[in-house]
């Protein structure tokens, strides 16, 4: 019965000999209809509305560049989400700097090496909501929070309040670098496992040996694998929404923190869409991101293979 | 919890071979193992100490949740519970629970499965087979692997609004279904796969979908296991999609359900939260493998 099937997608091309198939097309059918659908006509949607008024209850009217202009010249709320996003990018190359470090001391270890990446990798395989919960519930109580007693214990200023305007951001930045580490960790291991013994014979020889070693011979080899997890670190940086989002509704009781002080440009997208149903001037932000974003990308599947693959 | 060493990579336990063990010459005499001694016990102690920071979300979460409420206020805070209790993990069993953790499980596998199929039949055929069009889609898709996902929020937001499907579980799985990402993997992947083994199926008379379950599935397990992992702990954790699309409270999943349905007892939340977490570790453990396959394959382990 399939084979019958299969005949019947299959033509003669014209006088070629050479059999069209439509198997392909079918194989490729379901996911072609869904990343039509869902990816590749709101790319132009969204590019379309960004240059209209829309706000889903009156029809959209043409304004040209009124929302870029807006956004970039006029608005001081995305200049503000612009500084707070990049604090998040700034923040990547010090969190893969730990990521590397921690790769060489788990290299250097000559046993538990498995046990080690394992706990280390561990907050990553949480669910990142959960984490949000546990950390909402450390700051929450401004001031009497148990993070605060805890910092005063060990010496900072009494009283700290994370979950006010000034310290929420820290706070989020913070509490996802000491944790987060342990994916880049995993990754510059393996870099480390590849790198070609003969590299250290021949540098011994010219007296590369100890910390010279390590800083003329194993970074150099680990240098495209740095700017690979940087740029995809910065990446996801750029996008940073669950951790305000969950940490500031549970934590500070209003979403993204206290006076905006969390407002970062995808939650900046996400209000201006849904709670202002301003569509047209959220897509104008979404396509000033994704120009950003397009550049990294460009530089990243340069390095890598794969860019932000699976980023969805 | 973690007390027999369960390595991250089928390669992760050998030995050594850094610019650090290059260090390590022949043993010249007792002061040099000295040395070497005081040299591990240092790289062991900073170890412990980071694996310490790393695993104090986890061990919070457990000794909390079997704390009663006014001891897990109590500083400073109490490694040991004085009074252990279950109430709270009673109320992670509890219906109230129960209904988002279903809808996020259902959500969650259907998508995980529906991702393995349709991105996999995809790069099987952009990578098996010949036909017009094949480099023009394989570009497509390539370049759109560029853009953040947000930028389809909105429209997405419309299109299923469109389609009458707000406020529907089907919303949240169709529009992660595709994965651009997920049929390069794949593609990538099935290149590799020698054709001779597939034209010997096919000369013995198989059908190309027997082919493809038979012969293609079975041997490109890796990447479809990444692709299952990583679609699986993207949609557990998929807030964004939700928020917009979901409103209904019975419709709620975890995420949304620990955002806005959270318990007044901290304690309860904090069970929720480590229920939450149950799911995504035992994937992550059972799969430890294709894991770490996977952060070679894509060159992250993000998950978006």
């Amino acid at each position: 019965m399939i084979a019958s099937q299969r005949k019947r997608l299959t033509l003669e091309l014209g006088g070629t000999g050479r059999k069209f198939s439509a198997l392909p097309y079918l194989f490729l059918l379901p996911m072609l209809v869904s990343f039509f659908v869902f990816n590749l006509v709101p790319v132009f949607w969204s590019f379309g509305l960004s240059f209209t008024n829309y706000n889903l209850i009156s029809p959209a009217h043409f304004v040209g560049l009124a929302n870029y202009r807006h956004a970039l010249l006029q608005s001081t709320l995305f200049w503000l989400a612009v500084r707070h996003t990049v604090w998040f990018v700034l923040a990547v190359p010090l969190g893969v700097t730990i990521s590397l470090s921690a790769a060489f001391l788990v290299n250097a270890l000559p046993w538990g090496q498995g046990l080690f990446r394992f706990i280390y990798y561990l907050p990553s395989a949480l669910s990142s909501i959960a984490m949000g919960v546990l950390w909402a519930f450390l700051i929450s109580f401004g001031s009497h929070s148990i993070l605060s007693q805890v910092m005063a214990d060990i010496g900072f200023p009494r009283g700290l309040n994370f979950t006010g305007p000034n310290l929420f951001l820290a706070f989020v930045l913070f509490s996802g670098m000491l944790v987060g580490w342990g994916p880049g960790m995993v990754i510059f291991s393996a870099g480390l496992r590849g790198i070609d013994q003969q590299i250290y014979d021949a540098g011994k020889l010219d007296g590369a040996t100890g910390l010279k070693a390590t800083w003329h011979l194993t970074l150099p080899q680990l240098r495209l694998t740095f700017m690979y997890v940087v740029i995809t670190g910065m990446i996801g940086a750029f996008q940073v929404f669950e951790s305000l989002f969950v940490i500031g509704s549970l934590g500070t009781g209003s979403q993204f923190g206290p006076l905006n002080s969390g407002l970062t440009l995808v939650p900046l997208i996400y209000e201006k869409a849904f709670s202002y149903l301003q569509f047209g001037y959220a897509s104008a932000i979404a396509f000033v991101m994704l120009a950003v974003i397009m550049v990294l990308t460009v530089i990243s599947m340069r390095l890598g293979q794969g860019g932000t693959a699976l980023g969805k | 919890m973690a007390n027999k060493p369960l390595p991250v990579g089928s390669e992760a336990t050998g030995p050594a071979k850094t610019a650090v063990a290059v260090r390590s010459r022949p043993p010249a005499g007792r002061k040099r193992l000295l040395r070497k001694g005081i040299r591990l016990t240092w790289l062991y102690a900073i170890a412990v100490g980071l694996a310490c920071l790393t695993a104090f979300p986890l061990v919070w979460l457990v000794i909390t949740i079997f704390k009663p409420t006014y001891e897990i206020f109590q500083y400073p805070p109490t490694l040991f519970a004085h009074v252990y209790t279950l109430a709270n993990l009673r109320y992670a069993i509890s219906a109230t629970f129960l209904g988002p953790f279903f809808n996020s499980l259902y959500i969650t596998v259907v998508t995980s499965i529906l991702q393995v199929l349709v991105n996999g039949l995809a790069g099987y055929a952009l990578a098996k087979h010949r036909f017009p069009g094949r480099t023009v889609i394989f570009y497509i898709l390539l370049s759109s692997m560029m853009v953040p996902f947000q930028i389809y929020l909105i429209p997405d937001f419309l299109i299923i609004k469109h389609l009458s499907l707000l406020d529907t579980r089907t919303a949240l799985i169709i529009t992660w279904v595709g994965s651009a990402g997920s049929v390069f993997l794949i593609r990538q992947y099935m290149l590799g796969l020698p054709d001779s083994t597939l034209e010997a199926a096919r000369l013995d008379g198989a059908s190309e979908w027997r082919t493809f379950f038979q012969i293609v599935v079975p041997m490109s397990t890796p990447v479809l296991g990444v692709v299952a992992i990583f679609s699986f702990f993207s949609q557990w954790n998929n807030l964004l999609m939700p928020l917009i699309l979901i409103h209904t409270q019975s419709k709620y999943t975890l995420p949304l359900f620990l955002v806005f349905s959270p318990s007044s007892n901290p304690a309860q939340n904090m069970a929720a939260a480590f229920v939450t977490s149950i799911p995504p570790l035992i994937v992550f453990l059972l799969l430890q493998r294709y894991f770490s396959q996977g952060i070679a394959l894509t060159g992250t382990g993000e998950q978006g």
